[in-house]
This record gives C-alpha cells, sequence and structure tokens, in this order.
C-alpha cells in the first residue's frame, strides 16, 4: 500500500426522507426543510410526521388540524382516520 | 390753631439745615421740636375744622395741604439751586458726574430724614389724599424724588448719560474709572422710575429710556467700529479670544455697575455685532482649524458660533465633508498601498475605526456632543464606509469586507490575544453600525463561520459567541438565528459521532469472542448539519467512494437512518477531506487532502501511472472539478505528467499522470488542499447573488405584509412603506421594488383599483 487512509473528516447535510417532488406540507404549504408557520426554526423541534394513510404533515400541523373538533380525527387530504404512521 | 405761617417759621431752619448742613449734625432737641410741631399742625385740623381741606366729605379734618406745598416748593427751589450752580460751573465730564452724585447721596438722604419728621404728615393727610384717588400727591420721600426728576434730572439728564457712556467707553479702550459714579447714576435713574398711578410700584421706565437705550445703541457702535478694526490686524483664532473676553468683560460689567436686567440685551448686542456681522468671516476658517486639528480653537468656535442664530449650520456641513475626505483618503492610502483583498480588508478597517474614533472625540470634546454634530459624523461615516475606493463596485462590498476582517480575527491562525480580540470586535461593531447592506455582512459572515467551524479553525467558542451576541445585540434574534443554529449543530454532530464511535467499540468487543476484527473502519469524524441554517451548497460533482471508505461511509449512513428515521443523509463531498500516510518514499509523510484528491491518490496503490479517462472513470468526478484537484496534486509535484501529456494539456484525453516516486519535502505534514484563488472570487460572487435573490423574497414578502394590514394603498404611500420597514437589513433599490409589485400583480397577490390611478388592493 503507497497510502493510507488515517482520518476522514466528513461532512453532510440531513434532510427529512420525503419524496423528494413531493416536501411541502399539505395544511401549510412550508416545505419540510422550512419550519411550519408556528416554529421560527427549521429543524428537531419541528419534524414531518407520516400517517399510516402515508401522508405526510408537519407535526406541529397535523396536530393542530386533528384537535379541531371539525377534523373528526381525519386526515385533511382522503378523509381516513388519521394514525401515526409506526416505524 | 393751624397757622401755617408760624409752623413753617419754626420747621424752616430744621429742613433747610437737613438739606445743605446735615453733616453738622442736628441736636435731638431740635428733632423732637420739629417733629412735634408738624404733629401739632397736623392734629390741630381736627378742631379747628378743614377750612384747609378741599373737596373732602370726611369729617375725620386733619391739616397737611398747605404743610406739603411748602415743603414741596422749597424742595424745588433747593434743587433749582443746584441745578444754577451745575450751570455756573459749566460741568461737564467726571466732574458733573461727581456732582449729580453727591448732590443725590446727599438729597436721598436728607429726604430720608424729612419722610421721618413728617411721619405724621404722611400717615394721615397724604394718606387718606390717596386713598381718596388724588394724583399727584406723594409720601414725603417719594415727592422728594419726584421733585429731583422734574427740577434737577430734567434738565442734567443729557450730559450725565453722555458723561457716563463717555466713560463705559474708556473703560472698554482699557482705562482705569471710577466705577462708582456710573453705579450711583444708575441706581438714581432706576429709583427715578415712579408709577405716578401708584406711587408705591416703580417702574424702569427712567432707567430705559434714559441710560438702557442710549447704551445699548453706544454698545452697538462701539464694537461696530471696533470689531473691524481688530479683525483687519488680527488672524480668525485670535478674534475669537477677543471676543470671547469681551463677553466676558461685558458680563462683568453689568455686575458692577448696570441694572441686572440689562445683562440679556447687552450680550445680545455684543452677540450680534461681534459674532453675528462677522459670521462670513469665521465660518470659512473653521476648515483650516480642522486641518490644523487645532482643539482648542475648534471648541472656542463652536461656542462662539453657537451663540448667534444659525451660526452652526455651516460648520456641521464643513465638518461632515471633512471627516468624509479623511475616510476616503485613509481607504485610498490603503487601497494603493495594497492589491492584496484579504489584507486590505483588515486595513481599510482599521483606518475606518481610526477615522471614526477621532472624531467622535472631537465632537464630544469640542463640540460638546451636540446632537448636530454627532448627526454629522454619523452621515459622513455611513457616506465613507458604504461608498469609498476600495468599494466602488457599490455599497455591498464594505460588508464582505468587513465580514473577511472579522474572520481574520476570529482564525485560529491569528496571533491577537484574546482581550484584544474582544476589544477588536467591538470596534468592528461600530463600523458594522454605518453598514447599510446588513444583509450582505450577514452572509459573507455566515460563510466565513460555516467554513471556520467545518474546518475546526475557530480560535475560540467565546469570541464566537461574543461576536454573534453582539451581532443579535444590533440587529435581532432572527439576524443572527442561523448562525447560533451552526453552533448547535457542531454539538449535536460531536454527540453523533461519540455515539457512533461508542457502538463500534461495542461491535468490535462482541466480535473479539468471534471472528476476526473490524479494523478496516477508518478513523472518522462527521458533521452532520441542518440544511437551512448552513449557506453551504451541494456538491456540482458526482463521486465514488473509494473502496478504503467504503465500509465506513455505509456503516455511518446505516448508523444515521437508524438512529434519526425519516432522516436522510445528502453527503458533502467538496466539503469532506481527510489525512493519508505515504509508506512509497523514503520519508513517511501525512499528506492533508480534499475527498476527491484521496479518491485520486489511492487509485495510485494499484498502479503507478493512470491516463485522464481512468481516473474520471474510477472517481466518477466531473472534469471540472478533477481537473483543479489534479492541477494541485501536480503543483505539489506529488504527481507527474509526461512532456507528452503536457503537450495536450491538464485533463485532455490521453493525457497520462504518474505519482513522483522521488517526491519530497521538508514539512512531514504535507497540505495539498489548497482553496483555489478562481473558486474565492467565484463564491464571493455567488454571494452576492444569493444576496440579491434574497432580497426579491424580502421586498415581495414586505408587499404583502403591507397590503395584508392595509388593505389598499397609494403607489407612493407602498414604497415609503416598503422602504422604511426594510432600512434595517438593506436599502432597496426603487426599480426593483416596482420589479417586485409587478410581479406580485402577475400572480394576483395584488391588483390595480380600477379607475384610480396608482392604487393597489390586496386580493384575499
Ligand atoms: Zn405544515
Ligand atoms: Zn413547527
Ligand atoms: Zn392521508
Amino acid at each position: 500500500m503507497k497510502v493510507t487512509i488515517t482520518e476522514w473528516h466528513g461532512a453532510a447535510y440531513w434532510r427529512w426522507n420525503t419524496d423528494e417532488d413531493d416536501d411541502i406540507c399539505g395544511i401549510c404549504r412550508h416545505s419540510f426543510e422550512a419550519a411550519c408557520p408556528d416554529c421560527q426554526l427549521p429543524g428537531d423541534n419541528c419534524p414531518p410526521l407520516w400517517g399510516e394513510c402515508s401522508h405526510v404533515y408537519h407535526m406541529h400541523c397535523i396536530h393542530k388540524w386533528i384537535s379541531q373538533e371539525a377534523s373528526k380525527g381525519q386526515c385533511p387530504l382522503d378523509r381516513q382516520p388519521w394514525e401515526d404512521k409506526r416505524a | 390753631m393751624g397757622d401755617i405761617e408760624a409752623t413753617w417759621a419754626i420747621l424752616h431752619p430744621g429742613v433747610d439745615q437737613i438739606l445743605n448742613r446735615l453733616l453738622d449734625g442736628m441736636s435731638y432737641t431740635n428733632w423732637i421740636n420739629m417733629y412735634t410741631t408738624v404733629y401739632n399742625y397736623c392734629a390741630m385740623g381736627s378742631t379747628s375744622g378743614g377750612a384747609e381741606h378741599s373737596g373732602s366729605t370726611s369729617t375725620a379734618m386733619v391739616m397737611g395741604a398747605q404743610l406739603y406745598k411748602n415743603l414741596r416748593s422749597h424742595l424745588n427751589a433747593h434743587l433749582n439751586d443746584l441745578v444754577l450752580t451745575a450751570q455756573r460751573d459749566n460741568l461737564t465730564g467726571v466732574s458733573l458726574l461727581q456732582f449729580y452724585t453727591q448732590n443725590w447721596n446727599s438729597y436721598t438722604t436728607a429726604t430720608t430724614y424729612l419722610n421721618h419728621i413728617f411721619h405724621y404728615l404722611n400717615r394721615h393727610w397724604v394718606k387718606r389724599e390717596i386713598d381718596e384717588g388724588r394724583k399727584e400727591v406723594y409720601d414725603i420721600y417719594t415727592m422728594s424724588l419726584v421733585a429731583w426728576r422734574n427740577n434737577l434730572f430734567a434738565k442734567v439728564h443729557r450730559p450725565v448719560l453722555k458723561a457716563s457712556l463717555k466713560l463705559i467707553e474708556q473703560q472698554r479702550d482699557h482705562n482705569h474709572i471710577d466705577t462708582a459714579l456710573i453705579k450711583l447714576v444708575t441706581e438714581s435713574f432706576v429709583s427715578l422710575g415712579i408709577d405716578e398711578s401708584m406711587s408705591s410700584r416703580s417702574t424702569m421706565d427712567v432707567y430705559n429710556q434714559y441710560f438702557d437705550q442710549p447704551f445699548l445703541e453706544a454698545t452697538r457702535d462701539y464694537y461696530y467700529v471696533e470689531s473691524r478694526r481688530f479683525l483687519a490686524t488680527h488672524s480668525v483664532p485670535e478674534y475669537l479670544k477677543h471676543i470671547e473676553s469681551r463677553l466676558a468683560e461685558e458680563s462683568a460689567r453689568v455686575q458692577v455697575y448696570l441694572h441686572p436686567r440689562t445683562a440679556g440685551p447687552l450680550i445680545k448686542t455684543c452677540e450680534a455685532t461681534l459674532i453675528g456681522a462677522h459670521v462670513g468671516v469665521l465660518q470659512p476658517e473653521f476648515q483650516t482649524l480642522l486641518d490644523g486639528e487645532r482643539l482648542d480653537d475648534l471648541y472656542r468656535m463652536y461656542k462662539i458660533l453657537s451663540r448667534v442664530p444659525g451660526g452652526l449650520n455651516s460648520l456641521r456641513t464643513t465638518f461632515e465633508e471633512h471627516v468624509k475626505r479623511q475616510g476616503l483618503a485613509a481607504v485610498e492610502k490603503i487601497a494603493q498601498e495594497s492589491s492584496d483583498a484579504a489584507a486590505s480588508a483588515g486595513a481599510v478597517d482599521a483606518a475606518l475605526l481610526a477615522i471614526h474614533r477621532q472624531f467622535s472625540e472631537m465632537v464630544q470634546t469640542c463640540m460638546e456632543g451636540e446632537p448636530g454634530f454627532v448627526a454629522a459624523l454619523d452621515k459622513a461615516c455611513r457616506d465613507f464606509v458604504n461608498r469609498n475606493d476600495v468599494c466602488k463596485s457599490g455599497s455591498s462590498k464594505s460588508p464582505e469586507l468587513l465580514a473577511a476582517f472579522c474572520d481574520q480575527m476570529l482564525r485560529k491562525s491569528s496571533k491577537t490575544e484574546a482581550g484584544e480580540i474582544e476589544e477588536t470586535l467591538n470596534h468592528v461593531m461600530t463600523v458594522f453600525k454605518y453598514v447599510e447592506d446588513k444583509d450582505v455582512f450577514q452572509k459573507f459572515y455566515s460563510k466565513a463561520l460555516a467554513k471556520r467551524l467545518v474546518n475546526g479553525l475557530s480560535a475560540s467558542d467565546d469570541a464566537e459567541a461574543s461576536m454573534i451576541a453582539k451581532l443579535k445585540e444590533a440587529c435581532g434574534f432572527e439576524y443572527t438565528n442561523k448562525l447560533q443554529k451552526m453552533f448547535q449543530d457542531m454539538g449535536l454532530s460531536k454527540d453523533l459521532n461519540d455515539a457512533f464511535r461508542e457502538q463500534v467499540r461495542q461491535h468490535q468487543e462482541d466480535q473479539m469472542t468471534g471472528i476476526g476484527g473490524n479494523s478496516d473502519l477508518v478513523d472518522l469524524n462527521i458533521l452532520v448539519l441542518g440544511t437551512a441554517s448552513w449557506p453551504f451548497t451541494p456538491p456540482v460533482t458526482g463521486f465514488s467512494y473509494p473502496d478504503d471508505l467504503v465500509k465506513t461511509y455505509e456503516r455511518f449512513s446505516r448508523f444515521f437512518t437508524n438512529k434519526h428515521s425519516g432522516r436522510k443523509l445528502n453527503w458533502l463531498t467538496h466539503l469532506s477531506k481527510g489525512d493519508l500516510k505515504t509508506n512509497c518514499y523514503k520519508q513517511k509523510y501525512t499528506f492533508l487532502v480534499s475527498m476527491y484528491q484521496m479518491a485520486v491518490l489511492l487509485q495510485y496503490n494499484n498502479g503507478t501511472a493512470f491516463s485522464w479517462e481512468e481516473l474520471m472513470q474510477s472517481t466518477e468526478i466531473s472534469p471540472d472539478v478533477l481537473k483543479a484537484q489534479i492541477g494541485n496534486l501536480l503543483k505539489a509535484r506529488v504527481l507527474t505528467v509526461t512532456s507528452a501529456s503536457l503537450l495536450r494539456g491538464l485533463g485532455e484525453p490521453g493525457s497520462t499522470y504518474t505519482l513522483n516516486l522521488d517526491f519530497k519535502s521538508k514539512k512531514i505534514r504535507v497540505n495539498l488542499n489548497m482553496v483555489i484563488r478562481n473558486e474565492m472570487r467565484q463564491e464571493a460572487d455567488e454571494t452576492h447573488k444569493h444576496v440579491e435573490e434574497d432580497r426579491k423574497h424580502l421586498i415581495q414578502a414586505a408587499i404583502v405584509r403591507i397590503m395584508k394590514t392595509r388593505r389598499q394603498m397609494k403607489y407612493q404611500d407602498l414604497m415609503s412603506e416598503v422602504l422604511t420597514q426594510l432600512s434595517t437589513r438593506f436599502r432597496p433599490k426603487v426599480p426593483d421594488i416596482k420589479k417586485c409589485i409587478d410581479i406580485l400583480l402577475e400572480k394576483e397577490y395584488i391588483e390595480r383599483r380600477e379607475g384610480e390611478k396608482d392604487v393597489f388592493a390586496y386580493v384575499a
């Protein structure tokens, strides 16, 4: 071996694992890489939340929606009962 | 029996003595005798009927009118005699003043005594006459003053005034004079101000008319001539000192011998004549004083010109222009001396700071921190900070340089002490205050900070935190939240790496009991950054991980996705780097390389020469990037090319790159990962472009925000509201705002009101 690696200083971004062409929250229309309207900063505190129906929203947005009586606890896009997707 | 003849016969010698020979003294018996005589005369009226009293319906009869008249006639005669004496002796000048004041003294003393002796007359007859509204009856003392005024003052006030003014003029010419004379004259003039309708009240009429006004006129005349004569033979700074001492003299004059109410008008008159009339000569000299940095004279000029209305206006303008010129000159000097942008960044800021410090001190000490001068200084600083020789390209260059200067200060290589760094950062904030394009500073600062953090080049966390705190204080939370987030990410990355290493160690222990080790994992440190806060762009090239790294890379990626479900990693290969240990030379070296160079060099474990195509294929790096990376390796003579390849040119098909086995270096650690100059300039240009794009968004957002609350707005109002809302970050250009309005019209966020010119409405 003429040369060997002794150290590696890598760098990477992390982003939410949402579809590239569907990375907008269906409730607030903000990108998941940006925060929901109630949050100042994007990141760990304002994550997306996947439902069993496979739709995804900002956690804060869907929780706010579900807490309204008019929502009947349904996903706003397909009217199925909302359930957090099990990991 | 109220016999006036007999009464006056008794009183007359006494009155005469009191008036003319008071110093001879008067016996107590005499005194009592006079007093009693007055009493007897007045009191007798009540028994013998009020024949003397005219027009009164009162039953209580008090005699007095005849006695009052006799005394008055006697005083009048006495005063007329005095006037005749003065005229006979042809008194003028000081001797007239002496005559006037000596007689005034003895006369008022005498009439004070008479006032006592005629006490009973005052108490009864005079009082009743006054109560009943009779004009021209006064208590005896006042009557004596009226007599003085009508008989003596009326005939001599003109020559007395003339003599007094002459004396004052002599004093102004710095001759010694007897100030007591003038003091008595002015006091007597004040005393003679008797309100005819109410004798107990005095007025200033006599003093004003017969002394004050002529005195002020004489003052004006005197200084009109004097100031011109002085200026003809002296410099302006000398004249300023002269004014200072003249004003002090005049204030003292009031104290010594004038009525206090003269002070205001006198100083006003002097100011108008000494200063106001010469503003046109004084103001231009301000520039000379600034040029000579003559602080005492500057202060004097400030103080003196602040006394007249508008006196400072042109000074402020001159000052502003001067500071601006000095600032520009300082920057120009640096621009000529150095062509190196990075070096000049520090020099420019240091120069700007020095100028700011010099002149803000001047404003404090020479202009007493007067708000107009503070504003002029601010305006000048804003001007030269944003528009100077180094920053010809526009106001956005200055914040770029300032951010570069901060970067120099906060980098590990900086030789500055911690305390010094803090002081310098404080100074940076002084300049920052004047920067118009604060958004440009933010962009460049965050880029530089990101690089310091990613490359481990930050000199101290404390200094970094302190600078961010300062920016936050100046511009608010929003301005710095991304900067703060970067620090958080650094902390999170560290935790993540620790957890990863722990997991690997655990795994190795488990494996020890089983088969083999885990030595094919590379020692690593991975930064995992949140997308939104970091100003990095994704890599412009593809990349294939070399075999030596791929296992580590996959292991870490897996570890991350397991730990954080719902997230994925996007690798920033252009920010990655590493260390390579060499085994192929006599000397063992450590190469500090970019990840791309690492991939290239690792190829040479399987051969000594590779063609351009082979290298491209194995690393999957794009041609432009590969060209630059190999360029650095060639420059360092780690790789060589044959002359045939050289002819084809770097990166041409068929060119071949050979590992130079004769490589030598004095240093054991060899940095091959040099930043390429071109890239730096390109990056700066891109940053400026980003700022432009961000601004479009900010302007549009501001328009929508404003229209949403106001619903309907005139074009001009909207324009100015946008300008004010954004002015803390940058100065939007009017055409840019127009463009954004057009965009929003097109997107139908807003619409034009029908039938109304230039009125917009919000579309809900
Ligand atoms: Zn949302
Ligand atoms: Zn949120
Ligand atoms: Zn759904």
